[in-house]
């Protein structure tokens, strides 16, 4: 019996020990884990060399970063280039601070300078390209479910497109995905300002819904799965019919 | 010879009323021992959120808010029908195996449940709303949620058997329409059927229905689980939780309330009769107490506009039938009577007074307009908190004492009654202000720490922790009275 436990003990030990932390690439950041969680107010360098902390560039306003590197092959280029074609689509509808964040050591305030000439966003004030000191990246990374990992064989960095919504100095929403389309930028800019925003699971794949919710109209209507909310009541209804007839039915044999 | 052998035949009913007696003290010792394990969770709850365990891991909070919720609502749900069921014996006849299946059944969820929180650090809440249960973010296991599931199937068909069985027994001796006493409306008054008899009726059909909707609840989540392609309507799973939950704990305030009808008038010396206007309250509340689970959830924006309308309808009119009728019935009765208060008089008569403060407390948030604001605050668990441990808790804990003192011949001594009400009270409503008062002031629900926006929820749960520890002096010492009359009453 002692060897027995021992061996148990012994088992859950090594594997305790050998365990692997879970690659945080298996799976998108998850936001639920983020939301409400203060965010570092790191300092940083704009693209123009200028001096600002994190709340300074968001200035009381809802921020929304995005995190980039200038060396990027993949993602990072078209990224931008949808969040700002998504932005141009919104025209004034939002107020918002956009802050375009490099996580690459090397990058420098001319690189950023230089991306953003590229991206045609070199001259508009709303749109802040800027480097920070690697610590304070990771700090900030850390606190908005950002991560980047270097790929040996590719020579370049493994990383999500992600954008982080910030109010306040906390985490109010994160989009992760290449692409951003103009509804999905609206709705992220206006729950980073503090509006209720109406949120719908993915279609097709929910069965038994017992109303249906139109985006377009805002109208509710029931559908079949509201049935199911009337199942307790009707099984109900007929069990304590049975019941009292067998009860009825044992009064009249006494 | 025949002389000389006396053979002693007990009838029957004595043997039977023995073994029911003996399941109820097995129930009410099980609940004695459970109550302050679940209530020293709370006190760690409120501790954690004073600030003085800045090492207990948020997660933890949660686990333990789980068990202490599931547990509390289970416990008291468990202890009202078990106090019933000896009460229903002066009527009707349940089966007292159907007792013991019940009692097995709610054991072994007991121990699921534990495992799940205790061990897996399920974290889901008391109404773990779909699908939580299944994104843990790394915090619990599969296994966890397996287990909590699990305990709720074990659970959910003993309890179904035991709610079926009771109502059989009325069935066996009343007509439905007697059970629900509507020939008192055509001002007939015969059969006399006695208060008891209707509001289990009602409380036993209220219970089924709360049952077969955790029935349905399961069946989903297990066809998405087990199936492939189907994710569930989380609005749909929603609305049926708390068909559940709802339900269960407003049936086990029927129960308290069917308690005071039963045992208060043997200390008022006033029979409390049934008439139509008892009649009327009790079918109205089976009618709406079928709607009024919908105010938890006006924050749906996908819930069509008229159920939240019928949501606030039910939530308000419930409290006239059932609330008001029963506490003005329970002040006349009292009122110029020559009341004998003892503890279960005193219990009883306080609890009827918590389930007002706490239905007020109740209607206040069921508003629409209010809730916005208030529901999760703290103002939430005030309100539950109040019918629930200065109601409905008060009113099984008196006639628990009511039965035991009169099974066991123990006196009651005046000393102790008055102890025990002192530090239940005191403890017990400076425990609910604090809530209260940080409910008024915004503090979230639910916060195992509170952030320098809402500092002011650490000072409230801070002063509790006092509060807290008087209730729990009372509860002790009631425990160490009721829990010796309980042996005594056992082993003769």
């Amino acid at each position: 019996m002692k060897s027995a436990a021992a061996l148990l003990v012994s088992t859950c030990v090594i594997t305790s020990l050998t365990a692997q932390s879970p690659d945080p690439r298996d799976a998108p950041p998850s936001e639920d884990r983020l939301l409400h969680t203060a965010v570092p107010d790191i300092p940083l360098t704009t693209a123009s060399g200028a001096r600002a902390t994190l709340s300074q560039i968001a200035r009381g306003k809802p921020l929304v970063v995005g995190f980039v590197f200038t060396r990027c092959p993949g993602v990072c280029s078209p990224f931008l280039m949808s969040w700002r074609t998504a932005d141009r689509a919104l025209g004034e509808k939002h107020t918002y601070v956009r802050l375009v964040l490099s996580f690459d050591p090397r990058d420098t305030s001319t690189d950023m300078s230089n991306l953003a000439r590229h991206q045609a966003l070199d001259d508009n004030d709303e749109w802040t390209f800027a480097v920070a000191d690697p610590k304070d990246v990771r700090r900030l990374a850390d606190a908005t479910g950002f991560w980047w990992a270097w790929d040996e064989s590719r020579q370049q960095f493994d990383h999500p497109a992600l954008l982080a919504g910030i109010r306040d100095g906390r985490m109010v929403r994160i989009f992760v995905g290449g692409s951003i389309t103009t509804a999905r930028l609206d709705e992220f800019v206006r729950e980073a300002s503090g509006e209720f925003v109406r949120s719908y699971p993915l279609p097709g794949r929910v069965r038994c819904r017992c109303v249906r919710d139109d985006l377009a109209t805002g109208r509710t209507t029931l559908d079949w799965g509201f049935v199911l909310l009337l199942v307790p009541l009707a099984a109900t209804g007929v069990g304590t019919l049975v019941m009292f007839a067998a009860g009825a039915r044992v009064r009249g044999k006494e | 010879m025949a002389n000389d052998t006396v053979t002693i035949v007990m009838p029957e009913v004595d043997v039977y009323t023995a073994r029911l007696t003996r399941v109820t003290l097995v129930w009410v010792l099980t609940a004695l021992v459970l109550f302050p394990v679940l209530a020293i969770l709370g006190l760690l709850m409120r501790t954690e959120q004073s600030g003085f365990l800045p090492g207990m891991a948020p997660e933890f909070f949660y686990a333990i808010m789980t068990l202490h919720g599931l547990g509390m609502v289970g416990l008291w749900f468990v202890a009202g029908m078990a106090v019933i069921s000896v009460l229903l014996a002066s009527y009707v006849k349940p089966t007292t195996a159907v007792s013991w299946i019940a009692y097995g059944a709610t054991l072994t969820g007991v121990v699921l449940l534990l495992a799940a929180t205790l061990v897996g650090r399920l974290g889901v809440g008391w109404y773990f709303l779909y699908p939580l249960p299944f994104h843990s973010g790394g915090t619990w296991p599969a296994w966890a949620t397996a287990s909590l599931f699990a305990a709720l199937a074990i659970m959910g068909v003993g309890w179904t058997l035991w709610s079926a069985d009771l109502l059989l027994a009325i069935a066996r001796r009343y007509r439905l329409s007697h059970a629900l006493g509507w020939h008192y409306l055509s001002g007939a008054t015969t059969p006399d059927v006695p208060p008891i008899i209707i509001i289990s009726t009602v409380s036993f059909i209220g219970v089924l229905a709360g049952l077969v909707a955790a029935v349905v609840i399961l069946v989903l989540v297990a066809v998405e689980q087990f199936g492939s392609g189907f994710t569930n309507d989380a609005l749909l799973i929603k609305n049926l939780t708390f068909y559940f939950g709802h339900m269960v704990v407003n049936i086990t305030m029927y129960f308290g309330v069917a308690m005071v009808y039963e045992v208060l008038p043997t200390y008022t010396g006033r029979p409390w009769k049934t008439n139509s206007l008892v009649v009327f309250a009790w079918n109205l509340v089976l009618l709406l107490v079928m709607f009024a689970y919908l105010h938890h959830l006006y924050m749906d924006f996908a819930q069509p506009r008229w159920l939240q309308v019928a949501g606030q309808l039910s939530s308000y009119l419930i409290s006239v039938p059932a609330a008001v009728v029963t506490i003005f019935s329970t002040l006349v009765l009292v009122y110029g009577s020559t009341m004998r208060w003892r503890l279960p008089s005193v219990m009883l008569f306080l609890g009827v007074m918590g389930w007002a403060i706490g239905g007020v407390a109740a209607v206040i948030d069921s508003t629409v307009a209010v809730n916005t604001r208030f529901h999760n605050t703290l103002w939430v668990p005030a309100h539950f908190h109040t019918y629930f441990l200065m109601g409905v808790v008060l009113m099984i804990l008196g006639t628990v004492f009511h039965l035991v003192t009169d099974l066991s011949k123990v006196p009651e001594r005046s000393a102790l009654t008055k102890t025990i009400v002192g530090t239940v009270g005191v403890g017990g409503y400076g425990f609910l202000l604090m809530f209260y008062l940080a409910g008024v002031a915004g503090v979230p629900r639910r916060y195992a720490v509170y952030p320098a926006e809402v500092a002011v929820g650490t000072g409230y749960a801070q002063i509790s922790l006092i509060f807290i520890a008087v209730l729990l002096i009372g509860a002790l010492i009631y425990i160490w009275e009721t829990g010796r009359r309980c042996l005594k009453a056992f082993s003769s």
